[in-house]
């Protein structure tokens, strides 16, 4: 399955306003919990499990892929990009403040391997974050998705 | 001798896949005898391989049930990831 599939154009959000990371984690699933893919349950189990084990979910500088336990609510397998107007703290002292959130569900991880491995080229991909910050609807992002994605096919 | 490392984060289906896509980039680059799989902390309890590459968060709880483990703070570090796994390498290297 590919990366741009797991992405509804209403799952990309461009300069929520979050008062700190639990509220960016409701905020960057809430496209998402709307359109049923994950439930609410799921969202809590993010923010429960960060704040048991710490922010594990923090992945780069500036970078962050809110997940949890799948049995505890996702329906669907999703994927959000969502940039806040104001970074937030998650409390990993490498990669804070935290400005872009990926929320991600998946029942099944396996299938969705190469749409990882398209995820960890994007977040090393510094034109796709500044496509991210100069955008003001979700289509150029979603066009930057599926020309990497094309890219990478070709490779 | 090949070691066998399990990749790990809580719920074992994101952050440790992107993880073991990056681990196994610098294991192939610089040929490590290691192999990975991924897998959530329950996985953890029935481990039986060499040792766990997990984010910097979860390696107390790694270390706790006393396995060998290379914690990571910023996936897209390599030179990180290659310290920890060369670190554990040199580990091995009195025993063999």
């Amino acid at each position: 399955m590919q990366l741009s599939s797991l992405i509804d154009p209403a799952f990309v959000q461009l300069g929520v306003v979050a008062l700190d990371w639990r509220d960016a984690v409701r905020a960057c699933c809430a496209p998402m919990v709307l359109a049923g893919a994950f439930e609410g349950a799921y969202v809590d189990d993010i923010i429960s499990g960060a704040e048991e084990h710490g922010p594990y979910f923090v992945l780069t500088r500036g970078v962050a892929m809110p997940h949890g336990l799948p049995e505890t609510g996702v329906n669907a397998p999703a994927l959000g990009i969502c940039r806040l107007e104001e970074p937030v703290d998650f409390g990993n002292d490498a990669c804070d403040p935290v400005r872009y959130l990926l929320p991600f569900g998946s029942t099944d991880a396996e299938a969705h391997l190469d749409a990882l491995a398209a995820l960890v080229d994007l977040i090393g991909d510094s034109a796709f974050f500044a496509t991210i910050d100069s955008a003001c609807d979700p289509q150029p992002v979603l066009a930057y998705v599926r020309a990497a994605e094309k890219e990478r096919e070709e490779a | 001798m090949t070691y066998h490392a399990l990749v790990c984060c809580r719920a074992g289906m994101g952050s440790s896949m992107m993880l073991k896509i990056k681990a196994d980039q610098v294991i192939k680059e610089n040929d490590y005898p290691i192999t990975t799989r991924p897998g959530n902390l329950k996985a953890l309890k029935a481990f039986t391989g060499d040792l766990v590459i997990t984010m910097n968060d979860l390696v107390d709880e790694v270390r706790d049930e006393g396995i060998y483990a290379v914690g990571v703070d910023d996936i897209l570090d390599v030179g990180q990831i290659k310290a920890g796994l060369e670190a554990f390498l040199a580990s091995k290297k009195g025993e063999a």
